[in-house]
């Protein structure tokens, strides 16, 4: 019979926390991403102002089934608290945006062997950071029927807004991972994102060279943000 | 203390419970959503000569510590299900060929519309490899019974592939031709619902 490790082993030790929960690794694939538009009737009337070959038109309906849809209609996106709720289906990747604030040096010239100290500067503007969201591409194509016209809306918007005449939304990432005793879809952290604008949309190529997925990457600017772990 | 796996108890569950054998094995329907979506029933999967259970795999993900490696759960993927292989004889009239090289132009038809939404009429089709395009294979039992049954789900054909013919030395020999599938995922009794759904 093998004999068992030591109870001193770093290994043992290490096994036994990585057996709990709070210490596990999580599942890095379980997450997603809703996007709810701050005052829905105004945004859409925004949009429809500058742009009005940009949306999802039938004979000047907007067809049920888009993604625009999906952004204005709370009962298709679901809240997030929503057990159901899975949020964009065709988000297929996010970049949250760093917290960092900068350092600089406080000493006279010519210290010699002395450290030279650090100061704290300011925390990183908001034009610094931003969230990058990557947009699978679908028939109704989310990029081009939503995003563009909301950045070229909010070229001409601006970005100060009043309330209730806003066209700005909230982001929120929920990430979960496996059970936790009778919670069979923990939640192990939330980020929200207040008054969100799309500002940056990259260019996309077509070619012959075979059919591909394509995902096109959008770039948000927001004014404040709040985060919660589990 | 000795362990009780003799040959005696060997025998007894040999006995008890059998083997499953090579043949033990049927494809009761293949069904492909949509209008003119391909549909296989018996009389069709009647000349398959192979298939298989499907496997599925959880990627092993590595941390380490203390110069040792621990190796963890990760993601589950489904192991084949690019390219589930079956092989068919083929009938004298073809017909099976043909209706897996139909719906092969069906899933791939850049110009008619009739892959996925509506069709020139109008006609509302599914969505290839979508939830109601599936597969049902079963594994029997000695009486032909099924004891478990796999439902591979978002079915859609890839590889309908040659037959190749003797004209000059042939002998007579029945031809079969492989086709592969894919699908997304596959469900069981054993796999229950939960968070994640798979």
């Amino acid at each position: 019979m093998a004999t068992a490790l030591p109870n001193y082993s770093p290994a043992n030790r290490f096994l036994d926390l990585i057996s709990k929960w709070e210490y596990d690794v999580p599942l890095t694939t379980q997450w997603f991403v809703t996007i709810t538009p701050k005052n829905p009737t105004y945004f859409l009337s925004k949009l429809n102002d500058k742009n009005n070959s940009g949306l999802f038109k039938d004979n000047g309906v907007i067809l049920g089934g888009s993604q625009l849809n999906l952004l204005l209609n709370s009962s298709v996106q679901k809240n997030i608290e929503d057990p159901d709720a899975s949020g964009l289906f065709f988000v297929q990747n996010i970049k949250l945006p760093k917290e960092a604030f900068t350092i600089s040096t406080a000493a006279v010239e010519s210290m010699g062997g002395y450290l030279k100290g650090a100061v704290a500067g300011d925390r990183l503007s908001l034009s610094e950071r931003s969230i990058n969201i990557g947009f699978l591409e679908t028939n109704l194509d989310f990029n081009d029927g939503v995003i563009r016209p909301w950045i070229i809306t909010a070229g001409y918007e601006g970005l100060v807004s009043v309330k209730g005449s806003s066209i700005k939304a909230d982001i929120r990432v929920a990430q979960y991972t496996k059970a936790r005793g009778s919670d069979k879809k923990p939640r192990r952290k939330l980020f929200e994102f207040f008054d969100c604008v799309p500002y940056s949309m990259g260019e996309s190529s077509l070619d012959y060279e075979g059919e591909k997925i394509n995902v096109n990457s959008v770039d948000w600017v927001f004014n404040n943000y709040s985060y919660a772990i589990v | 203390m000795a362990t009780d796996q003799i040959i005696e108890k060997f025998f007894q569950q040999a006995v008890a419970n059998d083997f499953t054998r090579d043949y033990h094995f049927r494809i009761e329907s293949i069904v492909l959503a949509g209008q003119g979506g391909l549909v296989l029933n018996s009389n069709d999967l009647v000349f398959a000569r192979t298939g298989k259970l499907p496997a599925r795999n959880i990627v092993n993900q590595t941390v380490k510590y203390a110069g040792q490696t621990f190796n963890l759960p990760g993601a589950v993927e489904f192991t084949g299900s690019e390219a589930y292989e079956m092989e068919f004889y083929c009938p004298e009239s073809s017909n099976i060929r043909e209706r897996l090289l139909s719906e092969s132009m069906r899933t791939f038809n850049a110009f008619d519309g009739s892959a996925t939404g509506v069709n020139n009429s109008g006609y509302p089709l599914g969505t290839i490899a979508g939830p109601n395009s599936y597969m049902v294979v079963h594994q029997l039992n000695k009486i032909l019974e099924p004891v478990v049954s796999y439902k591979l789900v978002g079915v859609s054909i890839r590889n309908v592939g040659d037959i190749a013919y003797e004209i000059a030395e042939g002998s007579g020999a029945i031809k079969t031709f492989n086709v592969s599938f894919s699908y997304h995922f596959f469900e069981n009794d054993n796999i229950g619902p939960g968070p994640f759904r798979r």
